[in-house]
């Protein structure tokens, strides 16, 4: 059980699972119903693309603000004030690459993965080849991150066991994707979406009232914090600002390689679909964000006077539930046992719908890419495929569930964020933006920009200060947390030179059909109709 | 010019019959890739895309230099008690996506889908086959209709809209 949380009985906490199981039910519901419509490869995938612009901004949503968004960086706040909402304004601004260079592109020319585009116009298996190496890494790490995360979680948040939360998880997961695919997977992530909106603008708005209003949230949380004025300055956690600006690339120019994000553009009928997807997603995560900044200097306003080492964990995670729980009317009463329960329960859908976005991206790469492109050349059905995606679901998500079990919570989750942002930002969106713009790009330069991009991402990731903890620090004297400055001009540049050494220039007529099928949507896939 | 309208869809997974020019493949995408309309359509593109990306990626990296190098500037009081430069300048980050945002789906439904639909027009003539409908409309629904079948809703007369009211 919890001694922080479970305050109002022992162990398990029932209300929090009562709430929870009800959640699950509503998703179990939904994937129930999908599996009905799920009977091709492109109902699969893609839902057979017949998702709404609006649907799919709040899919989108439900996929890209993981339960580190959530509690993660009201935690941040909490703790660091100004430098915690230095994450925010970088995962917010990202979606501005996404919308001008990539939604509407990857709308018109890929099928039903990102090696789809680079596959009109570069030799097919060593372009899914490399497209599918960058997509398997960052899912697997990021799926991972999750994974853990999830177990100490939701182990906090309803009192069961590490393993059984990260098992749990997993199995809810797998079931999304398997018998529901993803229209399941997307439409937990809009119920989620919902979930999460609503409880985190209903907590915001008691919060200000609370406080008295909105600068007073600033004025209180700074007069409670023993950082003082410093509180809403820079400087209380990143101390480089070499890194900082590190970090930031990171995220701006990552999230536009962040392939579950990405995928969900092949989900919608039109590229001006996705286009208006991007902007619901940017109004909804906005909001999201500058809400995060409300329970973040609430909880420092309401709870920073008690004492804080025994009222918030270290990792700050804790922060809003707790703050949900003083709102209701403090620990022990029922006002404050429910409103802890439902955060708990919006944090647990929180989690689902994202590894299950992962999950079926993954398994779109090993399916669509790896099996289907590389192994049998193109020639499997439809059907065929549909089931490899299947299967291909189940083992990434056990290898997934076995790692997180095995590791457990030693695991290094910053670690594993850190490196899907920067293989996403090093070596697939290098790759895509090439090929979508540059003529003289071909396959030998997809190959080693690629290659540049996930060995030096991961290279600096392990020599850096983050994975020495102690004395030491990193072996080699490195101390940048974030690789993205060195690691992204290298992605291009390995792009660059693996294009110029290669005498192969055959991709430069075909980037003609690339450029009008992403520019206009002819030849386009179409949506399922049925 | 060309009129290759009777050959076969390209192989290995081309476009559906009713996407792509039905082409003997390159040369008929190389031949809509050299119209004055689609010339004219990646022009104008460029020309917002590339200036506007620009700008966004200065504005957000100058808020984290500060924040980095200007500690002390960012933490001094913007307008009010509790509201600092530092937080304010994070907000105008916010508002910068947003209207950014808002002003490429505005440009793209007042410049781009109307040039998208006269290179598509201009892609039906080469290959001398009807403009495919559902590269036409901007319904974000599914399309009823079987694909190809000419002109039974949308069509090149609603190009611009947006039924999905995310574009306001």
């Amino acid at each position: 059980m919890s001694p922080l949380l479970a305050a109002s009985g022992d162990g398990v906490n029932g209300l929090a699972v009562g709430i929870f199981a009800l959640v699950v039910g509503m998703t179990l519901v939904i994937t129930f119903w999908a599996s009905k419509k799920t009977t091709s490869s492109a109902q699969f995938f893609t839902a057979g693309r017949s998702i709404t612009g609006r649907q799919n901004g709040l899919a989108i949503a439900g996929d890209y603000m993981s339960a580190a968004s959530f509690l993660g960086i009201a935690g941040l706040i909490f703790y660091f004030g100004f430098d915690g909402f230095l994450y925010s304004v970088g995962f917010l601004v990202a979606f501005l690459t996404v919308l001008f260079l990539l939604a509407e592109r990857m709308r018109n020319s890929a099928k039903f993965t990102i090696a789809d585009v680079l596959s009109h116009r570069l030799n097919e298996r060593p372009a899914r080849a490399a497209a599918a190496s960058g997509t398997l890494t960052v899912a697997a790490f990021y799926l991972i991150a999750q994974m853990v995360g999830a177990g100490v979680l939701v182990q906090a948040l309803m009192g069961i066991s590490f393993q059984l939360s990260v098992v749990l998880t997993g199995v809810f997961m797998l079931a999304y994707v398997i018998f529901g695919g993803m229209l399941a997977t997307t439409w937990v992530q809009i119920v989620k979406a919902v979930l999460l909106m609503t409880a985190t603008t209903i907590l915001a708005i008691l919060v200000v009232i609370k406080v008295g209003g909105p600068i007073e949230l600033f004025t209180k949380a700074r007069d409670a914090s023993p950082e003082g004025a410093a509180y809403l300055a820079p400087g209380l956690n990143y101390t480089n600002p070499i890194d900082t600006v590190s970090l930031g690339l990171g995220l701006v120019l990552g999230t536009a390689g962040l392939p579950h994000i990405l995928m969900r553009f092949f989900t919608v009928p039109t590229a001006q679909a996705a286009r208006t997807s991007v902007v619901w997603a940017i109004v909804i995560i906005g909001a999201f964000y500058l809400m995060t900044t409300a329970l973040g200097f609430g909880a420092r306003a309401l709870l920073g006077g008690t004492s804080i080492a025994e009222t918030i964990d270290p990792a700050g995670n804790l922060a809003a539930p707790r703050l949900a729980e003083f709102i209701g009317g403090g620990a022990g009463t029922f006002g404050g046992d429910l409103f802890l329960a439902i955060i708990a329960a919006v944090a647990f859908a929180t989690i689902l719908a994202v590894v299950a976005g992962l999950v079926i991206s993954a398994s779109g790469a090993m399916a669509h890419d790896v099996w289907n492109g590389i192994v049998k050349r193109g020639k499997a059905t439809d059907a065929e495929e549909m089931w490899a995606g299947r299967v291909a679901a189940l083992g990434v998500g056990i290898v997934a569930i076995v790692v997180a079990v095995i590791g457990g919570e030693g695991l290094n989750v910053s670690f594993m964020v850190g490196l899907a942002f920067a293989v996403a930002a090093s070596a697939n969106f290098p790759a895509l933006l090439l090929a979508l713009t540059w003529r003289r790009f071909n396959t030998t330069g997809a190959l080693t920009g690629v290659t540049f991009g996930i060995v030096s991402a991961i290279a600096l990731i392990v020599v850096s200060p983050g994975v020495w903890p102690g004395s030491g620090g990193s072996p080699i004297g490195w101390d940048l947390k974030n690789p993205g400055i060195v690691s992204i001009p290298l992605g291009f540049f390995g792009c660059w030179l693996g294009t110029v050494l290669s005498k192969d220039t055959s991709s430069q007529e075909a980037f003609d059909e690339l450029r009008v099928r992403a520019e206009t949507g002819l030849g386009a896939e179409e949506a399922v109709s049925h | 010019m060309a009129h290759p309208s009777a050959t076969p869809p390209p192989p290995g997974g081309g476009p559906p019959p009713s996407g792509g020019p039905p082409a003997s493949k390159d040369a008929t995408w190389q031949q809509v890739s050299d119209t004055p309309e689609f010339q004219e359509l990646v022009a104008r593109k460029r020309a917002w895309i590339v200036p506007a990306t620009a700008f966004f990626l200065f504005w957000y990296l100058l808020f984290i230099l500060m924040a980095g190098y200007a500690e002390d500037f960012m933490g001094g009081e913007f307008l009010v008690d509790g509201i600092t430069v530092g937080y304010a300048f994070a907000l105008s980050q916010f508002v910068m996506t947003f209207v950014l945002a808002l002003l490429y789906v505005r440009r793209s439904r007042d410049v781009f889908d109307p040039l998208r639909v006269r290179a598509l027009q201009r892609a039906a003539e080469i290959a001398n086959e009807p403009v495919p409908e559902t590269a036409l409309t901007d319904a974000a629904g599914v399309s009823g209709t079987a694909p190809g079948a000419p002109g039974t809703s949308g069509g090149p007369g609603t190009p611009g809209t947006d039924r999905d009211g995310g574009a306001r």
